[in-house]
């Protein structure tokens, strides 16, 4: 067990109870920090938790928690939904670059030079409404990665340049996200 | 700052108004608030703190003390109320009546005639300036002072100012009336003047002096009763606030209530989770239905954007680059002697690793670039997928 982990243990505390991840690819100094601190003591931190009414869960290279009970239909549904409208802002971004993923460095201003050169991507973006009150191609780009960082799976790496960077727990949602694909073409 | 005069002089008359003011209130803090003699104050209060007029570069404001001293000295409106001094002075003159009237000599006479008619006017201008000086900050402070029991206690201070100045008045009175036969015989002229200006004075100021006591005990009265008024307020807002805590703090009525965290005063904390991976592997009958239930909202596109293959980590470690090559000349050697044509030969020979059709149609043309001598070529051909293959020959030994 580490030295003052009680301090260390609140800040961990802090971010996840906010439902946030946890990732080792940060950029945030500090987030790298609590990444190593859950990752030396995961098992004391689990168990302590798990007191709390949480569940501290490890993925590739993240942490998050989860509730330690069974969940309501409406926590359930919102989540799905959660997932349901990542969908079409990864496939956007797929399409823009295949070989999007953890670890991608996501240029706002290559996004929307691209744009214009990719077709489908432009039609995409005019349906996913993110033209929506007259934003530029920036501005519309920069809403897709800004939703990506709103839920945990990408942080600014550049602001000044406006790059973004899709951080571990970007595995979490494509988990979800090949699932759900997967129950929907069984169903079909 | 100023260099010069003219440029004091011209700064002093174009703020006038403003200086006025700052001087009137020259015994208090004042704010920008309290300001109504000019409209563009702000501006010209800026200009006044540069050119040294004014000190403080924040509110409170105040005149400089330079200035105010100079305005003192010149106004003779020194704000010190000084009426003991009065009494001195009284001493003083009756000292020396009592040495004229001892003396004989016309030298010394005359000498102690001045200095009496000086004390007479010292006297005059003591009791004027002290009349002035306490009317006007009476006014100013019932007028200005925002402090209720501030200005209770500053009234009740002038109130015991002007009794004092109305024995002064009295004990001058009384001396006058006494060295009356005196100052008629003198027959000195202008001890005579100064002796009738003194008397008139001390007339004018028994009728002022009764008409500033009613003043002031009547500005007393209003600044008690808003006093009082204003505590009375304070008090009930004190009240009110009591009650208010004793509300919240009732134990009994706050756990009556569902929401018991409001006995902290705190605000329920927002937590938020994501939902378990666990769900994914243990409980995909759950996730499935519940998904089929939300989905039927969102459309999905059937056709799935392929991502990238993911180079795996043995790859990305590995120092060697490894490709296939096949070596033609070995191929050519196991060739030559056979009677099949070529292609018929590359199609059917056991490779290492399966090898696509166009593989083998280039291993098939980098073989007749290499030994383009040893072959016999023919007109007939045989068809693989959508290519014509030119059926070749090793050439027969002659």
């Amino acid at each position: 067990m580490s030295k003052n982990l009680g301090r260390k243990i609140g800040k961990v505390f802090e971010v996840l109870v906010a439902g946030k991840f946890i990732c080792e690819s940060s950029n945030d100094r500090k987030m790298k920090t609590l990444y190593s601190i859950c990752e030396k003591n995961e098992v004391y931190l689990a168990d302590y938790f798990i007191n709390l009414g949480y569940i501290l869960e490890k993925g590739d290279g993240y942490f998050f928690f989860s509730k330690d009970e069974e969940p309501s239909s409406d926590y359930y549904d919102n989540k799905i939904k959660n997932f349901l409208t990542m969908i079409p802002l990864v496939e956007f971004m797929l399409v823009y670059d295949n070989s999007f993923g953890v670890g991608a460095k996501i240029s706002i201003k290559q996004m929307a030079l691209s744009l214009e050169k990719k077709m489908d991507l432009k039609d995409r973006l005019d349906k996913m409404n993110r033209h929506k009150s007259r934003l530029s191609d920036i501005e519309a780009c920069e809403s897709i990665m800004k939703e990506f960082a709103k839920m945990g799976y990408a942080e600014v790496f550049d602001e000044y340049s406006r790059i973004y960077k899709i951080v571990d727990s970007y595995a979490y949602l494509e988990n979800f996200i090949d699932s759900i694909r997967e129950i929907a073409n069984e169903e079909e | 700052m100023i260099k010069d005069t003219t440029e004091l002089l011209t700064i002093l008359n174009k703020n006038k108004l403003i200086i006025e003011e700052f001087f009137e209130k020259r015994d208090r803090d004042i704010y920008l608030n309290d300001i109504s003699s000019d409209d563009n104050f702000s501006d010209k209060i800026e200009y006044l703190l540069n050119v040294g007029i004014l000190e403080m570069a924040d509110e409170p404001f105040s005149l400089s003390e330079t200035l105010i001293s100079f305005l003192e000295n010149m106004l003779q409106t020194n704000r010190r109320i000084e009426i003991r001094g009065i009494s001195e002075d009284l001493d003083y003159l009756e000292e020396k009546i009592s040495d004229y009237k001892n003396r004989d000599l016309i030298d010394k006479q005359k000498k102690y005639l001045r200095e009496i008619t000086r004390t007479l006017s010292r006297i005059n201008r003591a009791i004027v300036v002290a009349f002035n000086v306490i009317s006007q900050r009476v006014t100013l402070e019932y007028t200005t002072q925002t402090n209720s029991s501030e200005k209770v206690i500053e009234l009740n201070r002038y109130r015991e100012k002007i009794k004092e100045l109305i024995s002064t008045e009295r004990e001058v009175d009384h001396v006058v009336k006494r060295e009356l036969a005196f100052f008629k015989n003198s027959h000195n002229r202008d001890l005579l003047q100064t002796f009738y200006i003194l008397a008139q004075t001390l007339r004018e100021l028994r009728v002022s002096l009764v008409e500033l006591q009613q003043i002031v005990i009547e500005y007393i009265n209003k600044s008690e009763q808003k006093r009082l008024f204003f505590e009375k307020i304070l008090k009930l807002q004190e009240m009110i606030k009591n009650q208010e805590i004793k509300e919240k703090t009732n134990i009994e009525k706050l756990v009556q209530q569902k929401s018991y965290p409001e006995l902290f005063f705190l605000k329920k904390r927002k937590t938020k989770t994501q939902l378990s991976l666990n769900i994914l592997d243990y409980y995909t009958e759950d996730f499935e239905e519940r998904l089929k239930k939300v989905i039927s909202n969102f459309s999905i596109e059937d056709k799935e954007i392929k991502k990238a293959p993911k180079i795996d980590d043995e790859s990305l470690d590995s120092k060697v680059e490894y490709s296939y090559d096949i070596d033609k000349y070995a191929l050519q050697r196991a060739f030559r002697g056979m009677t099949i044509d070529l292609f018929t030969f590359l199609d059917n020979k056991n490779y290492e690793r399966e090898i696509e059709l166009e593989d083998k149609l280039l291993l098939y043309s980098q073989m007749i670039t290499l030994f383009e001598k040893e072959y016999e070529y023919t007109k007939s051909y045989k068809i693989y997928d959508r290519y014509r293959v030119l059926d070749i020959y090793n050439k027969r030994l002659k």
